[in-house]
């Protein structure tokens, strides 16, 4: 996971959403509970916070050379609304 | 199904339903008595056995054969039984075809067999109401619910088939047989508009409350099932499984209670699912698992050499993509065209697998000059090219937002292009900056600056004047020339006043070209940005010590005289021994000048104050600087007492430290001195301070002294602590070039060792030892590895020779074989460079000792360079061979044969005499 995907921020996020997402994950990971998580978290932040390390480690991400599932590994299962009519077929059969 | 039904169905002796693979068996029961029939069927005898067997096709399931039979029957019977069993076997055909789902069928059926007997009326409504409800045609099946005297009995029935039989609330929110304001319709419309509101988007509480709805009406699952719908999107899985337990089984809104917990993750066997209810997971609960293989499919078409194998897997991927997750079409197209463009695929054909170009944007082009950088490295036009793109991906990124033309990101950016075209060797780059585009545009003007480092670094510095971009510009600049150095370092002042560096740069670049006033000027501006830096407090009296010397070999000994004062009242100056440094060069300013009285007295001075051999000795080496070495002299070593003789190890290590402290250039000694220092070293070790011991290393490796060199490092080995690294280091400097491997073991240790003491300029030497095109490859060492080393080498103290070789590090180089004769003939492989045929020679060599040959062939097999031919080094190796036998030293004997590579290597400039 880079520093983006563990703050949750985009590519282009700006230095306060950078932070403001900083402060979220920190409440949500504190470090007498979390110390793991925690550390993970200031890390992607300290490389985050400095435009010029955000914007060298945007220069030189080689993401898209990992493999073609990564880019749905990161992806959470999120459930589609896919409008009625898909479950009226299943309702028809028996 | 229904209760009613069954119960139908045992007064009518209609056996139950069977499952599709019974029928199958069923159907072949059929043949073999149909085939009976057409022979006995005109026998009345038989009438009573076709009876029979049609009963028992009917407990078989088989009701389409069992119909057939009947028909034939009561066309050859015509009794009243016989129609009571076509009537039968009528009724479980339409119970057969409404199984199957084809109500339209099963209506048909029953219109047709009310026609021709009108008296079964009555027996068929269950079946016809069921398929009413089942085709969506509620009139018949609801009608009933408007008479006042019907039975509870009937009226639950009915809504047992409503909740059992109709999937389509519109249908009976819409059906005109009940009034509009009937519970029913209306609760049939509000689930209708709850059902389909809570499969389409996120609900709230007051859109599935449905108090329409209650929980005794027949449509009360379908309330349970939207609350579990809802729960299903909202995350609320337990919730969801909760709601789906309450469904009844038997209830139309069961039938999607499979597929829920599907959704929410229960094992389910996917061939005990249908078609719809396989897309319904697939499409609702984000099933990504076909996308994943097909994604891995381009992958390993990617990894292949079939460009068809690729376009179909893209192919394949994309429209999956476009199904299951278009969130990330748009970036897949992306990576997939880069991949295909910077691998050569055809871009028309990829386009089209694609199903079109991808979006140009700045994420697009930020990966392709990616890209281009990684896999062309050694491909200097695509670095060029990849600066190219980096400036699309700059005006695309400033349209899109993701920074600014003036922000720290955007002097990044053009920081990260110079770094690319720094790889391109500068010949090529001139060339490029002269020549056109790559293909895609003929740039004009300044448009191609992103092929100009120096513009490059001039809009980086500008935009973002930070003190690490200015050092890349100076370093670069400094790589170009000088004089762009000194541009670079100006430019940096003139826009960072404050920062010290580019003063010291400049400070520096002056004092190389003796220019020391220009030198001193500038150094007076760091002293006023921080004068207690400590290269700013270094700097003045080095500065001033080199400037007297320069006036000396100028013979201006009255400006030396007044450096020399100026360098007496800095307080720096009274430190350590620089008083007696002082004292040493007022006595040659003197002599210079003829001032015989002023230089006795500095000359006492020295003495008094360092010793009289190591005064002398420095007067001799700033003589040596000032090249001035008339007015110094030092007598031969040899002429010295035995006592005196045995100090000079002492006086070299202090006179050394005194010209390191004021970092003298040209400084030399005496090379009897130091002849004389490798003999009594080893006697005086023991009562040497290890700065006197590394002072004495450097020495030897300075003046070509390895000997002397490696009985230091032996020496400081010895003591071990934190100088560990240093020493070895010593070591394998002063060790001769053709013991390449215990060199690159000694080094790697220094390196491992000095890592972990944290001594980085050891580290940065080992390394650049490493990196030595002769010195093999490097290779990794674990501490313990590296500790063990320190303790075989100052347990070897003898310097090694062609018959003591020192302690064997082969094991630690498993990836290097050893190419000796018997070696390669233990693997298995033919004897190589050299042959075998000289091994007659091999014994007693003119001497009186015995060589051993294979261990020659070892030392020089490792020494020669592989690109000689075989015959040439066989015939190198005679000449080794006989000129040893002559007598010849072997390291020497090596050196002569290799050249700079099996000899000593020598610096220029280091020297010391």
């Amino acid at each position: 996971m880079n520093a983006y995907e563990v703050l949750g921020v985009a590519e282009n996020a700006s230095e306060q959403e950078i932070r403001t997402a900083y402060l979220s994950k920190v409440k949500e990971f504190p470090p007498e509970q979390s110390p793991q998580e925690f550390e993970g978290i200031r890390d992607a932040y300290e490389a985050l916070r400095d435009p010029r390390k955000r914007a060298e480690a945007m220069l030189i991400s080689t993401a898209f050379m990992a493999p073609l599932v990564s880019l749905i590994d990161s992806r959470p299962a999120n459930r589609v609304f896919a409008g009625p009519q898909l479950w009226r077929e299943v309702l028809k059969t028996k | 199904m229904g209760t009613n039904i069954q119960s139908f169905m045992a007064i009518m002796k209609v056996p139950p339903r069977r499952s599709i693979a019974s029928i199958g068996v069923a159907q072949n029961n059929f043949k073999a008595n149909a085939s009976t029939l057409a022979v006995s069927g005109s026998n009345a005898g038989n009438a009573v056995a076709l009876e029979t067997s049609i009963r028992q096709l009917l407990v078989n399931g088989n009701s389409k054969a069992a119909l057939e039979n009947a028909k034939q029957l009561h066309k050859s019977e015509h009794t009243s039984a016989s129609e009571s069993l076509l009537l039968e076997a009528y009724r479980a055909r339409i119970q057969s075809l409404l199984d199957q789902n084809l109500a339209l069928e099963a209506k048909s059926l029953i219109r047709l067999v009310a026609e021709r007997f009108p008296n079964a009326q009555a027996l068929l409504n269950d079946v016809g109401q069921v398929a009413s409800a089942r085709s969506g045609d509620l009139a018949a099946l609801l009608k009933p619910l408007n008479d006042p005297e019907l039975s509870a009995e009937r009226r639950a029935d009915l809504e047992r088939i409503i909740q059992t039989q109709v999937s389509d609330l519109r249908a009976l929110a819409e059906c005109a047989a009940l009034p509009p304001e009937h519970s029913l319709r209306q609760a049939a419309a509000a689930l209708d508009r709850a059902f389909d509101a809570a499969t389409s988007g996120p609900v709230n509480e007051e859109q599935i409350a449905l108090p329409e709805v209650s929980h005794r009406s027949p449509l009360a699952p379908w309330k349970l099932l939207i609350r579990a719908i809802a729960c299903l999107h909202r995350g609320e899985d337990q919730q969801c499984r909760d709601y789906l337990a309450s469904i009844k089984p038997e209830s139309v809104p069961a039938r999607l209670v499979p597929s829920m917990q599907a959704i929410l993750g229960a094992d389910t066997k996917a061939d005990s699912l249908k078609s719809p209810e396989r897309v319904l997971i697939s499409r609702v609960g984000g099933n990504l698992s076909d996308l994943r293989s097909a994604l891995e499919q381009v992958d390993r078409a990617f990894s292949g050499e079939d460009d068809n194998q690729i376009f179909k897997a893209v192919h394949a991927a994309v429209r999956e993509c476009q199904r299951s997750a278009p969130d990330r079409l748009g970036t897949l197209k992306q990576i997939i065209h880069v991949r295909g463009g910077s691998t050569g695929l055809d871009a028309k054909r990829l386009a089209t697998s694609l199903d079109g170009e991808p979006r140009r944007d700045a994420a697009y082009f930020r990966m392709f000059s990616r890209a281009l950088e990684i896999f062309g490295d050694d491909e200097p036009y695509d670095l060029a090219e990849a600066c190219e793109l980096w400036d699309e991906f700059r005006q695309h990124a400033l349209r899109e937002g993701i920074f600014t033309a003036q922000s720290a990101e955007m002097a990044q950016l053009y920081l990260h292009m110079t770094d690319t075209l720094r790889q391109i060797p500068a010949k090529l780059l001139k060339e490029m900056q002269q020549g056109g585009g790559f293909g895609r545009k003929q740039p004009q003007g300044d448009e191609r600056y992103y092929l100009y480092p120096e513009k490059l670094f001039a809009r980086a510095c500008v935009i973002d004047p930070h003190p690490e971009a200015f050092s890349q510009w100076l370093s670069w600049a400094n790589d170009q020339s000088v004089a762009m150095g000194e541009s670079v370092a100006k430019e940096w002042h003139r826009i960072r006043p404050a920062d010290i560096e580019p003063l010291l740069h400049l400070m520096k670049q002056s004092e190389k070209r003796n220019a020391f006033p220009s030198a001193l000027a500038y150094l007076e501006k760091a002293e006023r940005i921080d004068a207690i830096d400590s290269t700013v407090r270094a700097a003045r009296l080095r500065l001033l010590a080199a400037a007297a010397i320069r006036h000396l070999q100028q013979k201006k000994p009255r400006l030396a005289m007044e450096k020399i004062t100026e360098m007496a009242e800095l307080p720096q100056s009274q430190q350590a021994d620089r008083p007696g440094f002082l004292a040493a060069l007022r006595t040659l300013t003197c002599a210079a000048a003829k001032d015989q009285e002023g230089m006795e007295r500095s000359m006492h001075e020295a003495e008094a104050l360092l010793g009289g051999l190591p005064a002398a000795l420095l007067l001799f080496g700033i003589a040596a600087a000032a090249k001035c070495l008339d007015l110094a002299s030092v007598p031969d070593a040899k002429a010295l007492k035995p006592e005196g003789r045995k100090t000079i190890p002492a006086s070299l290590a202090r006179v050394m430290a005194i010209a390191k402290d004021f970092k003298i250039g040209k400084f030399s000694l005496p090379g009897s001195y130091i002849d004389e220092a490798e003999k009594q070293f080893p006697q005086v070790a023991d009562a040497l301070t290890l700065e006197q011991i590394s002072a004495l290393g450097e020495i030897g490796i300075a003046t070509d002294h390895p000997k002397l060199a490696w009985a230091t490092s032996t020496a400081g080995l010895k003591r071990a602590g934190p100088t560990e690294a240093f020493f070895l280091l010593l070591r394998a400097r002063a060790l001769p070039q053709y013991f390449n491997d215990r060199r690159r073991a000694l080094a790697s240790a220094a390196a491992e060792l000095a890592r972990f003491q944290r001594d980085t300029e050891v580290v940065d030497q080992a390394v650049e030892m490493l990196r030595d095109p002769f010195g093999g490859d490097s290779f990794s060492l674990t501490l313990e590895q590296a500790r063990e080393i320190a303790r075989k080498e100052a347990a070897s103290p003898s310097f090694p020779g062609i018959f003591d070789s020192g302690p064997d590090y082969s094991e630690l180089f498993s990836d290097t074989l050893c190419e000796c004769a018997d070696c390669r003939r233990a693997r298995g492989e033919e004897p190589s460079m050299f042959n075998d045929e000289d091994r007659s020679e091999e014994g007693i060599f003119e001497d009186g000792l015995e060589m051993n040959e294979t261990e020659m062939r070892r030392i020089f097999n490792r020494s020669v360079p592989k690109e000689i031919p075989p015959d040439m080094a066989e015939m190198l190796f005679k000449v080794m061979k006989e000129a040893f036998q002559s007598g010849e030293a072997p390291e020497k004997l090596l050196s002569q044969i290799l050249g700079g590579r099996g000899g000593t290597k020598q610096k220029k400039g280091r020297r010391g005499k």
